[in-house]
């Protein structure tokens, strides 16, 4: 069954980019790399790259700094951090989609936006957070730190916890400061597990799409649009986000995606998660 | 490190508001998280004027049912909602089913390449769904399951089996060798010791690994876009997002909406959070 739904459909991707496959006809001819020499010189795609890097990069460091300062912080005895957790968790249930949507109703630019509303208290705005192609980077990368953090909190946060307390207690007696026992003890114990932290949230980020489709449809132009959503709009779209039905060139652009990813599960491998045995 | 005990210092001023401020600290993340949801909430039981004139207000003073109404009433967000249930339960459980079998195999016997199996189910599991979407979708359509419910429930169920295989592996590694060699002695056959002493030791193993797998499930929006063409097939997610698209402006449908999508799976999150956490931990924490 995996081999079914795995092995068999990235195959059979990489023939498919060869061809000029269309959705609306099920014969295909072979074309050979046309596909990715089309996309190599196509404004679109570049454009798609260049930001799904940026777009990644900086949601991938400022939910790490936020979600590792969390799980520092709710690490401490603090009275109900239960509760805080919990409320922090919420969060990473919300799908991206719907993450999407939240976030185009905070920062619709009307005065129902809250964005706008709490600016306008301070006098300030209003902000074109979605129409300006600047801002709508920034929105986006925000929405999916927003989306991002909580994971990475749970995830140190189980971290910190298996830290040996004798650890800890050592540093303090000889006189190290919060800082430097963070930068010196926890940080290079913590090492391994924060490797698979970043490894995580990199694939996570890199294929996001249903966020930009909710968020900002790729727009304005395509200032936001990334490389997965890019690919789902050339081959398949939905209602009125209309699909071009460009198989071949479609899966193409999966096979470049694929080879990223695929960068990173070999990063994976190296960080050692797999040299731990149980027996 | 037991000076403190005898006697008691007075201490500076900053370590004795520090408590305090961590209380702020986490109470100001725990707003930025909860606050929109709530702000959300607001919006969806608010008439129009409140929603231009008082954004910020978080009680409506003359709150609204029609957007939910509109929504159960005049769009099929029942069925979707019904079908949401389905795929996710069912995705979970074959996903569960397939790996109980696989991670009992890994961890009860010694083969070779075992490892490197297990390695290569993991990367397995890296690859997000929508880079393999064009692939799937043609084998569906040339199994004939394109546009039914099976085809997706198996999808799903397949998707994750190196996951659960992962975590189960995890689970299983931590029943005693001892208790299958004396139940062997006591003439149990193999399938016997797993279905009676292996799986009541895995209950709250596999209860977390299935509400991880049905939040998962709840959420996934690529494929079944893809996969199914009939609207009264539509899980929550495909059809909320062929109700609002990409320029909805009723801002109070678009937040009901949203809303129906998240709160089923956010009562299920605050009843069984300790386990959703400890499950999601395992994998990767476990020494």
């Amino acid at each position: 069954m995996l081999a079914f739904f795995r092995a068999y459909p990235l195959g059979n991707q990489v023939w498919l980019s060869m061809t000029d496959m269309r959705i609306s006809s099920p014969e295909a001819k072979f074309v050979g790399l046309e596909n990715f020499a089309f996309l190599l010189s196509d404004p679109r795609y570049l454009t798609a790259l260049g930001f799904t890097i940026l777009f990644t990069v900086a949601s991938v460091f400022g939910s790490f700094v936020l979600g590792f300062a969390l799980a520092l912080l709710l690490n401490q005895p603090i009275r109900g951090r239960v509760i805080y957790r919990t409320a922090i968790l919420t969060s990473w249930v919300i799908s991206s989609l719907i993450v999407g949507y939240i976030w185009r109703l905070m920062l619709n630019e009307s005065s129902a936006g809250v964005f706008n509303a709490l600016l306008a208290q301070i006098g300030v705005g209003p902000v074109a957070w979605l129409s300006s192609p600047g801002m709508a980077k920034v929105s986006v990368i925000l929405a999916d730190i927003w989306r991002s953090t909580a994971f990475t909190m749970v995830f140190m946060l189980g971290g910190l916890q298996t830290l040996p307390s004798e650890v800890m207690d050592a540093a303090r007696v000889d006189g190290a400061k919060r800082w430097q026992t963070l930068l010196y003890v926890v940080i290079p114990l913590l090492r391994p597990l924060i490797a698979v932290a970043l490894i995580f949230s990199t694939i996570a980020t890199f294929n996001v799409y249903e966020l930009v489709l909710a968020l900002s449809s790729g727009g304005p132009g395509n200032a936001t649009s990334t490389l997965g959503f890019e690919m789902y709009r050339t081959a398949f779209g939905i209602g009125s986000a209309g699909g071009l039905g460009l198989i071949g060139r479609g899966a193409a652009m999966g096979v470049s995606m694929f080879l990223v990813t695929l960068l990173f599960a070999l990063l994976y491998v190296r960080a050692g998660v797999f040299s731990r045995d149980h027996h | 490190m037991t000076t403190t005990s005898s006697y008691r210092p007075k201490l500076p001023l900053a370590r004795r508001l520090r408590p305090m401020f961590l209380h702020i600290w986490a109470l100001l993340a725990a707003t930025v998280f909860v606050y929109p949801l709530v702000w959300m909430a607001a919006a969806s039981v608010k008439p129009n004027w409140s929603i231009y004139r008082a954004p910020l207000n978080l009680i409506p003073d003359a709150p609204t049912w029609d957007a939910y109404r509109e929504l159960f009433r005049t769009t099929p967000f029942l069925t979707y909602t019904f079908n949401s249930i389905l795929y996710s339960a069912a995705g979970a459980i074959v996903s569960i089913g397939f790996g109980l079998i696989t991670a009992y195999g890994f961890s009860r016997h010694r083969f070779g390449g075992r490892k490197t199996l297990m390695i290569v189910i993991l990367t397995a599991q890296l690859m997000p769904g929508l880079i393999a979407a064009i692939p799937t979708y043609l084998l569906m359509r040339d199994t004939g399951l394109l546009n039914t419910r099976l085809g997706l429930i198996l999808l799903y169920g397949a998707l994750s089996i190196p996951f659960a295989v992962w975590v189960l592996k995890g689970h299983f590694d931590t029943i005693p060798m001892e208790l299958d060699d004396s139940a062997r002695m006591d003439g149990a056959s193999r399938f016997r010791t797993l279905v009676q002493i292996h799986l009541p030791l895995l209950v709250p193993g596999v209860s977390s690994l299935f509400l991880i797998l049905f939040v998962q499930k709840w959420s996934e929006f690529a494929l079944a876009s893809i996969l199914l063409r009939d609207p009264d097939k539509y899980p929550l997610s495909v059809g909320t997002y062929l109700l609002l698209g990409p320029d909805e402006s009723d801002f109070r449908l678009m937040a009901a909406a949203s809303l129906v999508n998240i709160i089923p799976i956010l009562v299920l999150f605050l009843f069984l959070q300790r386990f959703l956490i400890s499950g999601l931990t395992k994998g990767a924490v476990k020494q």
